[in-house]
C-alpha cells in the first residue's frame, strides 16, 4: 500500500529513527528520557504500520526494532 | 451471580485499609531512604513503585473476590478508568503527588538555610550575649514549636546546660551557640519534614489511590449487578438503594428518594433506573424489586423533580444540586439532569441502565464516526471486506494478549540490560496504553461489522 499518507509515514519514522539513534550513545537523563519519546513514537508508528499492512521501502526503516533502542548491549556495539 | 451488597460493601472497606497499610508502609520507607541518604527524588520514585505493585496487587484480588472471577494484575492496569486506563489514572495522580513532595522536601531544606543563617543573624544582632535562651524568642516559630517537643528540645536543653556551667566567652560561646541551634534544626527538621510529606505524599497518595479503587471496584459491581438485572426476565422494578454508610446529603438522596415513577421513593422500571456510581466513592446499588407488580403501569410524573426538592430543606437541596449556582440553575427551570451532565465528567454523567447495558455501546467506534480519535482508522476500514476486518480484530487481540504477557514478565520481550527505569515506564505506562488503543481500535472494527450485520438483518 503506497500512498501519500504512507510516505508521510515511512518519512518521520526515519527521522525518529536516525534522531533516536544519535541520542543512544548519550548518558544524559535528558538525551535518555528524548530517547524514550522517540522509542514510543517509533515502536507505536512501526505497530500501526504493520497492522495497515504498509511495507516501508526504506529497508533499514523496515527491518528496524525500536526495542534495541532500550538496550545498553546494542549502544556498546 | 454476583456477591451480595453487603459482601462487596466488606471488601471495599477491606480494600481502603489494606491501601491505607501499604501507603503507610511505603510512607515509612521513604523516610527512612531519606534518612540513610537517599536523594529523595529516588527514595520517591523507589517507593512509589512498590507502592504501585501492591496497590495492583490489592486490586487484582478485591476485584476478583467481588465480581467472582480472576482479574489478573494486567487486566487491573488495563482497566478503563473514564478515557484512560486504571494504571494511567494511578499513576498521573502519583507522578503530581511526587512532584509536589519533591518540590516541599527542596523548599524544606532552602528553608532550613535560611533559618540557620536567621538565627546566626539574631545572635549577631544581639551582639555579645551571656544567655542564648534569650535569642529563642526571636527564632522562628517552627524552631519554637519544635521546642515544645520534649524528644526535640532534649538534646537543645543539655548544650544550653553546658554553656551555662562552663560560663563560655566568644568566640567558644558563639560555637556551643550554633552546635545548640544545628540540634535543635535537627530535631525539628526531622518532625517538620515527616509532617510535611505525610500529608504532601501520605495522605494525598492514600485519598487519591483510594478514590479510584472504591469507585471503579464499585462501577465493576454495579455494571455486573446491572447486567444480572437486565438479564432477569422476572425483574421489571428496581430500587436505588443508599449504602448505610452513607455519610451525607448528595446526588444519591435524590436518585435513591425521587418517587418518579409511582412505585415508592427510588423506583424504577429497571431499563430507567440511574445506573450507580453517581459520584467518587459512591455506594448506592440497584436491587430488583420482585414484590411490585410486573404489569404496573410505567407512567413517569414529570413534575416530580420539583416537589421532590420541594420538600427538602435550602440546605440539603444545594448539597443534591451540588452548589448554590447550580440550585439556582434549577429553580429557574433547568433539570438536574441537563445541569450534571453539562459539567461533570464522562463516568459520572446520569446514564441509565437501558442506555448503559441493553444496548451495548461501542464509544470507540461512536467516537471515530462522529470524527474523533480514530476516525482515520475506521476510514480506512469502512470499505475492506468483513473476512479482513475479522483477520484484523484476532491479530489485534493477539497483540493485546502478547502486551498483557510482557506486563507479568517483561524480560520476555526485553534484552536483560534494559535499565530498570524503562522497564518500570514500560510496565507501568506504556503498555498499558498501548493495550488501550488497541482494544478501542478493535472496538472500531468491530463496530464496522456490527452495523453490517444490523444493516444485513434489517434487509
Amino acid at each position: 500500500m503506497v500512498n501519500n499518507e504512507s510516505i508521510v509515514l515511512e518519512e518521520v519514522l526515519r527521522r525518529a529513527m536516525d534522531d533516536a539513534q544519535k541520542l543512544q550513545d548519550s548518558d544524559s537523563e535528558y538525551d535518555r528520557g528524548q530517547l524514550f519519546a522517540y522509542f514510543g513514537i517509533l515502536e507505536w508508528g512501526k505497530e500501526q504500520a504493520n497492522m495497515m499492512g504498509i511495507e516501508f521501502a526504506d529497508k533499514e526503516l523496515q527491518d528496524f526494532d525500536p526495542y534495541t533502542l532500550l538496550s545498553k548491549q546494542q549502544k556498546a556495539a | 451471580m454476583s456477591v451480595m451488597p453487603e459482601q462487596e460493601q466488606a471488601q471495599l472497606d477491606a480494600l481502603a485499609i489494606a491501601i491505607r497499610q501499604r501507603a503507610e508502609q511505603a510512607f515509612e520507607e521513604m523516610l527512612q531512604r531519606i534518612r540513610d541518604g537517599e536523594t529523595p527524588r529516588a527514595a520517591i520514585d523507589a517507593v512509589t513503585a512498590a507502592f504501585a505493585g501492591m496497590y495492583f496487587a490489592e486490586l487484582s484480588s478485591a476485584f476478583s473476590a467481588v465480581l467472582q472471577k480472576n482479574i489478573g494484575i494486567s487486566e487491573i492496569k488495563a482497566w478503563p478508568v473514564g478515557d484512560i486506563d486504571l494504571s494511567s489514572r494511578l499513576y498521573r495522580h502519583l507522578d503530581e503527588v511526587n512532584a509536589v513532595t519533591r518540590t516541599l522536601i527542596a523548599n524544606h531544606a532552602k528553608g532550613f538555610v535560611q533559618a540557620r543563617d536567621l538565627a546566626m543573624q539574631i545572635y549577631e544582632g544581639y551582639g555579645f550575649k551571656d544567655d542564648p535562651l534569650v535569642v529563642m524568642d526571636k527564632l522562628p516559630r517552627y524552631l519554637r514549636e519544635a521546642l515544645e517537643d520534649p524528644a526535640v528540645s532534649q538534646g537543645f536543653a543539655q548544650i544550653v546546660g553546658r554553656i551555662r556551667a562552663s560560663n563560655l566567652k566568644t568566640p567558644a560561646l558563639k560555637a556551643s551557640y550554633l552546635q545548640a541551634i544545628d540540634a535543635l534544626e535537627a530535631g525539628a527538621g526531622e518532625n517538620r519534614i515527616k509532617r510535611l510529606v505525610k500529608v504532601a505524599w501520605f495522605e494525598r497518595n492514600r485519598y487519591l489511590a483510594n478514590r479510584i479503587a472504591q469507585t471503579e471496584l464499585h462501577r465493576a459491581y454495579s455494571n455486573q449487578v446491572a447486567q444480572e438485572i437486565m438479564d432477569d426476565s422476572e425483574v421489571v422494578w428496581v430500587k436505588v438503594q443508599m449504602s448505610r454508610t452513607h455519610p451525607r446529603v448528595d446526588i444519591c438522596d435524590y436518585h435513591s428518594g425521587l418517587n418518579a415513577w409511582g412505585q415508592g421513593p427510588g423506583v424504577y422500571p429497571k431499563a430507567k433506573a440511574p445506573k450507580p456510581p453517581y459520584h467518587p466513592f459512591c455506594r448506592c446499588v440497584l436491587v430488583g424489586r420482585y414484590d411490585i407488580d410486573a404489569d404496573a403501569q410505567q407512567r413517569e410524573n414529570p413534575n416530580v423533580a420539583q416537589s421532590f426538592m420541594q420538600g427538602k430543606s435550602d440546605y440539603d437541596q444545594r448539597l443534591i444540586a451540588g452548589s448554590r449556582e447550580r440550585l439556582n440553575r434549577f429553580r429557574d427551570g433547568e433539570s438536574l439532569e441537563a445541569i450534571y451532565n453539562g459539567s461533570t465528567k464522562s463516568q459520572y454523567r446520569w446514564k441509565t441502565v437501558g442506555d448503559e447495558l441493553a444496548r451495548p455501546t461501542n464509544s470507540a467506534y461512536e467516537l471515530a464516526k462522529s470524527g474523533g480519535e480514530h476516525s482515520g482508522f475506521l476510514k480506512q476500514y469502512l470499505n475492506v471486506p468483513s473476512p479482513m476486518i475479522q483477520r484484523g480484530i484476532k491479530s489485534m487481540s493477539r497483540r493485546i494478549n502478547e502486551h498483557l504477557l510482557w506486563m507479568e514478565n517483561p524480560y520476555s520481550k526485553l534484552p536483560i540490560d534494559v535499565d530498570s527505569r524503562s522497564v518500570q515506564a514500560l510496565v507501568n505506562k506504556k503498555w498499558p496504553k498501548d493495550v488501550a488503543r488497541i482494544t478501542a481500535e478493535r472496538s472500531v472494527l468491530q463496530g464496522i461489522l456490527d452495523d453490517r450485520e444490523k444493516k444485513n438483518g434489517k434487509q
